[in-house]
């Protein structure tokens, strides 16, 4: 499909993930193991053919360029191929980085005129789903759309002030748009991907960088096209899943379990560059006798020599005899030393957990004191790098920051709730 | 210093294996779940730091073709590295095949010479072990030697099997004899030989160019030993040759256990990824019923049932209710609800059909169609093949690939075959 082009919006921090974007774009987390965030939205631009993609990035980009390289495991290497990094600047009379994500785009109107396509198509870098773009962009040409945006129909209680909410018509058009209501009078929510006929996102990205309203694509650009352009809802009936909190982070990683488990990684065909691990790379999941496995999605290199339950692990990750792991979320190369405990746990990469520590035991009714919006479904976070000191007890709903050394801890009992800071002190 | 030229001899057709070298080279063959056995060469070749390879390959080379790539897995790709299949070509005779483990080298006279190496390190693509050239390099130029073989102790017993070598005290070979009846050395060559280049040339244009031999354990290493400096150097470690289905089953199961000296974890194998490196298999997903112990899984398995002791490579499945023991099962294998599989080696997208039985690990009747495999009681079911459900399958036999289910008349016996 060498007429539309990609763009991907790999967004900023968000605070409600908390230590998970502590030194990565929200794109760049890990999901399902050996998977980022951002391996979704482009699996889904190959599958359907999509041959160049700009990725308009903001917030701590290394890892997400690195992950993305070349871009051949989407196969966006070769001639009239590509992947391009578009990064905001400053200069020509700008004072900011960029006003919000119309202003962003608006910086590269350079890159989606070089190609000259029919249609454009604007991604989230951060959602995990799986869809069929090729339908989408079927129905856009059929109607002659000048915008198609991807609608889900969804209990309005779940997007309650989170989706846009969006009114359609019987024909498909979209007759309304409301960014975040708390009172959503349609089932329809918007899920910020969008296909525009180029040269009108170009023309209503000009008209909105001169106008004195907000700049954002979603609540301004969109909005402005209502009852002036044919604006039509395309319906997406499958998976999708924005990640916003911790708490939402979590049950999304429950949904790659059970014994039909609605994210299938086996049908979706999510590609992805896997870390390089020193020289070597990971072998088969080696399970030690005895040792029990059941109900999770491991990575390649991990090691069972304890207990596994309902748990997602990244690559490498290491879990000793005697020790047990129940509902939790472990990612590259974390360690769970023998008699250690985790229970309804985030543990980043290289977490180390000491022989004889109990993490995620407690009472979930209490939120996390400093982030309750973000943490309050009885999970416990823990930063990358660091290390829970042996015999620790660490309660739900904490959060313990990154690259904390064992030494560091102030007390090795942390009630439920609270989060420790940098330097090892409780609030 | 530069790096020696490594030639590596993926020639053998490794027949012994039988139904697993029936679509692929021996260096080919899967081992230890996401592996080929010539990962085991290729990444000590990373290891030590050298940069060209060249393969030598005339048998089934396809599936060796397409998982070398360009060598990118090994860090053979780049602007002076590289890994270059070299197939045997139409020369001044209308076919020339490769005569022998020299002829082969010598038929690649050109490649060699363009390269202008100082030494060639010639390597053979079908062993599993860890080895670092580099000392065996670093001692051959301490000693200004003209050829230095590698070497390790064996059993008298098994000296009828390989190359056998008498030194002197100094570590200068003194005699060479391939596959003697009986031996009083306890020294046996690897097939590893690290050439001073103006040596190497001598070999072929005095004996290969000659006429007058083709192999070099049986014709040229005898020759060289009056002429040149030849030195044994010592290797020490886990060093299996897989040529029967004995012995790549035992060394498969060695796998499972570092313990054994294999191990995969100290040792950073490298792999190719069947069909690309990106992850294209997802994670393993153990269903509530998954059970595993003692085993390796690759990544995009699902297991759903028992499995112990066992080896499986990527993208294989594993029902609820279903148990696996003590095997090797390729990619893509499927084993459907309450099949039980033990002592089996079950080659790529084969289907064992629910509550069939594999029973594996009696060696009490031979299989009179495959002797030489050295069956040692496996059942060994070839590529593509169908197996029944509540079918019964005796031990020592073996099913041919892409076998559908018209083929059985009834459970298989001990000792059958299932011929396509």
């Amino acid at each position: 499909m060498r007429d539309v082009i990609g763009m991907l919006l790999a967004g900023g921090r968000v605070e409600e993930l908390s230590v998970l974007t502590a030194g990565r774009t929200k794109a760049a987390v890990p999901f399902g193991g050996q998977y980022l965030i951002v391996d979704f939205a482009l699996s889904c631009l190959m599958q359907a053919g999509i041959e160049m993609v700009g990725v308009l990035s903001l917030y701590r980009p290394y890892h997400l360029i690195s992950h993305l390289g070349t871009g051949e495991p989407w196969d966006l290497v070769g001639r009239g191929r590509g992947i391009k990094i578009l990064p905001p600047y400053l200069g020509d009379g700008r004072r900011r980085w960029h006003r919000g994500t119309a202003d962003a785009m608006y910086q590269y109107t350079d890159f989606i005129q070089e190609y000259e396509p029919r249609d454009i198509l604007v991604l989230s870098a951060d959602h995990v789903y799986h869809l069929d773009f090729r339908p989408l962009v079927e129905q856009h040409r059929r109607t002659g759309a000048d915008l198609t945006m991807v609608v889900k129909d969804m209990d309005p209680q779940i997007g309650k002030g989170r989706f846009g909410v969006v009114q359609m018509d019987e024909q498909g058009c979209v007759t309304g748009y409301q960014e975040k209501p708390e009172r959503a009078d349609s089932r329809l929510v918007s899920l910020s991907m969008y296909l525009f006929k180029a040269d009108v996102l170009v023309e209503r990205l000009e008209e909105n960088v001169r106008s004195k309203q907000g700049h954002q694509l979603a609540s301004e650009v969109i909005s402005s096209m209502l009852g002036r352009d044919r604006v039509h809802a395309f319906t997406h009936q499958g998976y999708w899943n924005y990640v916003r909190t911790v708490d939402a982070y979590y049950q999304a990683n429950r949904d790659l379990l059970g014994d039909d488990p609605p994210i299938r990684l086996d049908r979706w065909g999510i590609r992805t560059r896997p870390a390089l691990q020193g020289l070597g790379d990971t072998p088969p999941v080696r399970h030690a006798s005895p040792s029990v496995c059941r109900n999770s999605v491991v990575s390649t290199g991990c090691r069972i020599e304890g207990e596994v339950e309902g748990c997602v692990l990244g690559p490498g990750v290491v879990v000793e005899a005697g020790a047990m792991v129940q509902d939790s979320i472990l990612m590259q190369d974390a360690v769970v030393r023998s008699g250690a405990r985790v229970e309804r746990a985030i543990l980043d990469s290289k977490v180390e957990v000491l022989a004889g520590a109990r993490l995620g035991e407690g009472d979930p009714a209490v939120s996390n004191r400093k982030h309750p919006d973000a943490l309050s479904g009885g999970v416990t976070l823990v930063g990358a790098r660091t290390i829970i000191p042996a015999g620790a007890r660490v309660g739900t709903n904490c959060i313990i920051p990154p690259g904390l050394q064992a030494d560091r801890w102030k007390s090795s009992h942390i009630a439920d709730g609270r989060t420790l800071d940098p330097r090892g002190g409780a609030r | 210093m530069k790096n020696p030229l490594v030639l590596l001899l993926a020639g053998g057709g490794g027949t012994r294996l039988g139904e697993l070298v029936r679509y692929r080279a021996k260096p080919a063959v899967p081992f230890a779940g996401q592996y080929r056995i010539i990962d085991f060469t290729l990444s000590n070749v990373m290891h030590a730091g050298f940069d060209l390879v060249g393969v030598l390959s005339q048998y089934k080379p396809i599936s060796l073709m397409r998982h070398l790539r360009m060598g990118e897995a090994w860090n053979l790709h780049g602007l002076r590295r590289g890994v270059r299949i070299l197939p045997p070509r139409t020369g001044d005779r209308a076919s020339d095949w490769y005569h022998g483990t020299a002829n082969a080298v010598w038929q690649n006279r050109e490649f060699m010479d363009a390269q202008r190496p100082e030494r060639v390190l010639i390597l053979s693509g079908d062993h599993i072990y860890r080895m670092d050239y580099r000392k065996m390099l670093a001692e051959h130029i301490e000693r200004r030697a003209d050829l230095t073989i590698a070497t390790m102790p064996v059993e008298p017993q098994d000296a009828s099997r390989f190359g056998m070598i008498w030194t002197d005290d100094s570590g200068r070979i003194i005699r060479f004899e391939e596959k003697p009846a009986q031996a009083d050395t306890d020294l046996a060559s690897m097939g590893v030989y690290l050439f001073e280049r103006d040596c190497l040339e001598y070999a072929l244009d005095e004996i290969v160019a000659t006429g007058q031999g083709d192999d070099f354990g049986k014709h040229i290493m005898p020759r060289l030993l009056s002429s040149h400096k030849v030195c044994a150097h010592r290797f020490e470690g886990y060093w299996r040759d897989v040529g029967t289905i004995s012995s790549y089953f035992k060394a498969n199961q060695d796998a499972l256990d570092p313990q054994t000296g294999l191990d995969l974890d100290a040792w950073e194998i490298c792999t190719q990824a069947d069909v690309d490196q990106y992850g294209v298999s997802p994670p393993v997903r153990y269903t509530q019923g998954a059970d595993c112990t003692q085993s390796l899984i690759s990544a995009g398995c699902m297991v759903g049932g028992t499995v112990v002791r066992s080896l499986l490579s990527h993208d294989v499945q594993i029902h609820a209710g279903a148990r696996v023991e003590e095997s090797i099962l390729f990619n893509g294998v499927t084993v459907e609800s309450g099949a039980s599989v033990r002592r089996a080696i079950v080659d790529k997208h084969t289907r064992i059909g629910a509550n069939a039985v594999l029973d594996g690990g009696r060696d009490q009747t031979p299989n009179p169609d495959h002797v030489r495999c050295q069956l040692a009681g496996m059942v060994v079911i070839g590529k593509r093949a169908t197996v029944p459900p509540g079918i019964r399958i005796g031990s020592n036999v073996v099913i041919e690939g892409q076998v559908d289910e018209q083929a059985y008349s009834g459970n298989v016996p001990d000792g059958a075959t299932v011929h396509r």
